[in-house]
């Protein structure tokens, strides 16, 4: 169980922070060697996912900024299958049902709610189909759909954060997608959570946050690092130099 | 290192290989080694190393223990990060570090095939892509399909192809 909480947590905040759009334009970035690993090696699945780059006219693709608008594309497109897996997941399941009521008495404004939703942008075929107003579903923990937007919008993140925990609840793998992520990296990230790791990631990430912020910082550290050098061969020279032409008295025992 | 050998398994496939294929612009090189040097700096730790290999000793094949255990590795960063990762990146640091792991283990002595570092990128952008609520099967589709389908967006390959028809 401790295992668990940090382990959903990690994967609610992926789900809720990477926009799919993103991955797909890595993938995009990785298609070349996608598509030579998956011929060397006769994975069929690795040269469809490599495929994608030819979605956005290949590398040429990259300078013309088509990459960006064909990775959204076709994270909607495709996000649309999950959604729809998931409506299903929700009508076996009561507390996914109130889960997904919500998303759908909240989202009845969804398609306005911009691009910043990454997956959610795709549920709009989804949530479309569930009862207008969420008509018939329980009572929702999601803030009012009255709401404005951003309220709106944080109130449908919210609930998509939830409902990793309102699966485990149930005892059903209803939640299909959600489901079957933390059953796949449960034991993936086991050896990361245990012990000191969460400091031992930290390090890491710090490393990430301080580097990615801005190049110059790098060069700071470099400065800084030059400098602490050159404090130290300074110090070393002072005392070197305090010791330099002193005598050192030969004391020998009377008598010997 | 009396650890190291060279066995007779060294594949074609390499963390310098895979890194050579992306199609990396601008600062994203020095942000891609950014996030792969977290990645390894967590994997390689003397105190998660022997629990990563008490992962990878676990049920399943080489290929998914791979994949899934940089998969959580990068949901980890992601997480600890505080969102600063460059979303685009994830997945090419992520087959960096899928090669990255299957390196150490083939200098361990380990039997690591070309066919397993392709397993665990395909786990691995599988597992990334259902996190984000993206149906995996159905983007391979689509890219195998070169943006046929009913309903996707004209992609900037088919569009003179069918302006030239008319």
């Amino acid at each position: 169980m401790p295992m668990a909480i940090p382990l959903i947590a990690a994967a609610g905040s992926v789900a809720a922070g990477i926009g799919a759009g993103g991955l797909i334009g890595g993938m995009m970035i990785a298609g070349g060697a996608m598509t030579g690993i998956g011929a060397l090696t006769g994975s069929k699945k690795l040269m469809k996912f490599g495929g994608i780059l030819s979605l956005a006219g290949g590398i040429g693709g990259l300078a013309t900024g088509a990459w960006s608008a064909a990775a959204d594309g076709v994270a909607q497109q495709a996000s649309q299958e999950s959604f729809r897996a998931l409506e299903y997941g929700a009508q076996a399941s009561a507390g996914m049902e109130g889960a997904v009521g919500g998303l759908g008495a909240a989202g009845g404004n969804a398609a306005s709610f911009g691009a910043d939703f990454g997956a959610l942008n795709g549920a709009g075929g989804g949530l479309e189909s569930l009862p207008a107003g969420g008509a018939g579903a329980p009572s929702i923990t999601a803030p009012a759909i009255t709401a404005p937007a951003g309220a709106a919008q944080q109130g449908i993140t919210n609930a998509v954060n939830n409902l990793p925990n309102v699966v485990n609840g149930h005892g059903t793998t209803g939640g299909g997608m959600l489901g079957g992520l933390g059953e796949k990296l449960s034991n993936a990230a086991d050896w990361a959570q245990k012990g000191n790791n969460p400091r031992l990631v930290q390090a890491g990430a710090g490393l990430l946050s301080a580097g990615l912020g801005a190049y110059g910082q790098q060069e700071a550290i470099k400065t800084q690092i030059q400098l602490q050098e050159e404090a130290d061969a300074r110090r070393r020279q002072r005392l070197n130099d305090s010791v330099r032409g002193v005598t050192v008295p030969v004391y020998q025992p009377r008598g010997g | 290192m009396a650890m190291l050998k060279t066995p007779g398994n060294a594949g074609k496939i390499s963390p310098d290989s895979i890194r050579s294929q992306l199609h990396l612009n601008g600062n994203q090189g020095d942000q891609l080694d950014r996030i792969v040097l977290a990645g390894k700096k967590v994997m390689f730790s003397q105190q998660s190393h022997k629990l990563m290999l008490d992962q990878l000793q676990g049920p399943g094949t080489m290929g998914q223990k791979l994949g899934q255990g940089v998969a959580g590795l990068l949901a980890l960063l992601w997480q600890e990060s505080k969102n600063s990762l460059p979303p685009n990146l994830i997945i090419p640091a992520g087959m960096v570090l899928v090669a990255v792991a299957a390196d150490f283990l083939r200098q361990a002595g380990q039997d690591v095939s070309d066919q397993d570092i392709a397993q665990g990128i395909e786990a691995m952008t599988t597992a990334l892509l259902h996190a984000t609520g993206v149906d995996a099967d159905k983007v391979a589709s689509i890219a195998a399909s070169g943006g046929a389908k009913p309903g996707a967006r004209p992609a900037a390959k088919t569009a003179p192809k069918q302006g030239a028809k008319v």
